[in-house]
């Protein structure tokens, strides 16, 4: 306590100054580190991982091959939810992207297939 | 006093905290570390939440890939029959899909890997035909010199495919009345039936496979041995393990997905007590398996020399091979998927075949397997008898004898009924078969693949 008493108050400062920086660098870093972080939270995730399960789920049970485009509403978020179906023989292969659609950001894609018996 | 008055020492002083004794600094440090440590949880948290959520969200879309690694190969097998072997592609969306396609029974097995950004999700699937043609019949008998004769109490609910002679009514002597309203449904007659057969490509291969797992083993163990769970973690580093003797598993709790396990047991093996054995397990005894008590088995392939016998209160959904005999008694249930696999070895004089006895409860697939059917009496059956009842699909290459109730379809070359000192062909007395109460098509083993359909009989997560 003497040794710092000598110091007549610089060490105060310094802390100050360096946490300051500190916080700074590392809220910068981590925001660098997960840009996504900021673009989405997780509500949005898991609401559009529900949305897309949800798509496919029922593109597989009603063997849907049409390709389509629509916005859905969850608790007053607007998702674009696009299905896309690329027919092979006897293969039908199913992509649904979950969008947010006020700024056409992709939040998951899901691909998926199922057998076209004849 | 007045040195140094740049200092910012100085400005502190005149603020009067020159006589705190270093508190200030102390509570600067402390508040300090109380909100980094705040700020360094919150985000913690924040990023383990976010993880975790980005973690789920790929291991969703890798479980998809694995689950479209399943639809291509069926959509393979569609267009060209079975081919063994690994393929790999990269799907739309960026994730890679591994396909490994074998043999499990007579069945296609699929183990596919779905990866996507780090996450990986393995599926195992079994693979099999649908016939429905033949399927949605009551009864398919494809005999064509001998007519389909309906004695006493018998009652067919559903379709008849015959041969030329048709249907009629029968009476054995005299005490056998048909009932007045013994068929509901159409008699089709054809010039040339034929029982499904078992597609040898996929048979074949399991086979070779097998052969080839015999032939390196990488755990002996001598004498009889009796498995419980404690020697299950031994045992899980392996892939194949022989058995000088005989070997009992006793309330050995076992799920294996990842890879195959094959125990070679030249004697008898008996599953008992609470054993519960699941997955990519296969046992191949010289002898006969029995599994009784409340022991349960489930996907795993048991395969006997001798005979295959399940009892008491055991439950099965496994596949059942045998080059003699299976026999499922004593309240033993089987149930959907699972298979009754009969494969007798050629020779007319070896006895074997399926049996249902004392309120055996089948819900599953039976198929008695002849490679060329000689036509005359052998000891060859699949029985039902009086108290037992299967539901599902019983396809004999050779003969069938009914007399309980079957609640599905039967395909058989010729029926068999003995009331000793005679013997009746394509007679059936006091059966119930009802094609109604059936509300499933089975998936069959691989049967005759160029006129079947390709269907995913299970699909199990592997990781």
């Amino acid at each position: 306590m003497r040794t710092l008493l000598r110091q007549d108050g610089m060490t105060v400062i310094e802390v100050l100054i360096a946490a300051i920086i500190f916080m700074a660098g590392f809220s910068t870093l981590i925001l660098l580190m997960n840009s996504t972080l900021i673009k989405f939270s997780a509500r949005e995730i898991l609401q559009a991982d529900n949305l897309a399960e949800e798509v496919m789920a029922k593109s597989l049970a009603d063997q849907d091959t049409t390709s389509t485009d629509s916005v859905f509403e969850v608790a007053g978020v607007a998702y674009r939810v696009t299905r896309n179906v690329g027919i092979e023989p006897d293969l039908a292969g199913i992509s649904v992207t979950v969008y947010r659609a006020k700024q056409s950001r992709k939040i998951v894609k899901l691909y998926d297939a199922f057998v076209i018996h004849k | 006093m007045t040195r140094n008055v740049t200092r910012f020492g100085s400005i502190l002083r005149a603020s009067r905290l020159t006589n705190q004794s270093g508190s200030v600094l102390a509570t600067v440090l402390v508040v300090l570390i109380i909100l980094l440590s705040i700020f360094l949880s919150a985000m913690t948290y924040a990023l383990s939440r976010y993880g975790r959520h980005m973690a789920n969200q790929n291991r969703l879309a890798a479980s998809h890939l694995s689950d479209a690694g399943v639809s291509r190969t069926v959509a393979l097998l569609q267009e060209e029959r079975f081919r063994p072997g690994t393929q790999e592609w990269t799907a739309p969306n960026g994730g890679r899909i591994t396909v490994e396609t074998s043999a499990w029974g007579p069945y296609v097995q699929v183990r596919s890997l779905g990866k996507y950004r780090g996450q990986e999700v393995a599926t195992v699937a079994l693979i099999g035909t649908s016939h429905l043609n033949w399927q949605s019949a009551a009864i398919t008998m494809t005999d064509e010199s001998n007519p389909l004769v309906i004695a006493g109490h018998t009652r067919i609910i559903g379709d008849v495919n015959t041969g030329s002679q048709g249907m009629m009514e029968g009476q054995f002597r005299g005490e056998g009345v048909t009932y007045p309203d013994y068929h509901k449904g159409v008699n089709r007659k054809y010039a040339a039936l034929d029982v499904p057969a078992l597609d040898t490509a996929v048979f074949d291969h399991y086979k070779r496979e097998l052969r080839q797992r015999r032939g390196r083993i990488e755990h002996r163990l001598s004498g009889s041995v009796v498995l419980d769970s404690a020697d299950i973690a031994t045992l899980n580093s392996y892939t194949t393990v022989r058995i000088e003797n005989n070997l009992r598993f006793q309330n050995v709790n076992w799920q294996r997905w990842d890879r195959t396990v094959s125990f070679f047991v030249d004697g008898s093996v008996e599953i008992t007590g609470q054993t519960r054995l699941s997955g990519l397990i296969e046992i191949v005894a010289g002898g006969t398996i029995t599994v009784s008590d409340s022991a349960s088995v489930d996907n795993v392939i048991l395969s006997a020399e001798d005979s295959v016998v399940v009892r008491d209160a055991a439950k099965s959904s496994a596949i059942l091979i045998s080059e003699g005999s299976i026999i499922v008694r004593d309240r033993a249930s089987l149930t959907y998927p699972s298979l009754l696999l009969c494969d007798v070895p050629e020779g007319p004089t070896q006895p074997g075949g399926i049996y249902l006895r004392s309120r055996g409860i089948l819900e599953s697939v039976c198929y008695l397997r002849e490679k060329s059917f000689h036509g005359f009496l052998t000891d060859r059956f699949l029985y039902v008898d009086t108290v037992s009842q299967a539901r599902g699909t019983l396809i004999s290459q050779s003969y069938t004898d009914l007399r309980g109730r079957l609640d599905g379809c039967s395909m058989t070359e010729r029926y068999y009924f003995a009331y000793p000192p005679t013997t009746y062909l394509n007679w059936l007395k006091d059966a119930t078969i009802d094609r109604t109460r059936l509300d499933f098509t089975p998936v069959l083993p691989a049967l005759d693949v160029d006129t079947a359909s390709w269907y995913v009989l299970r699909q199990d997560r592997a990781s």
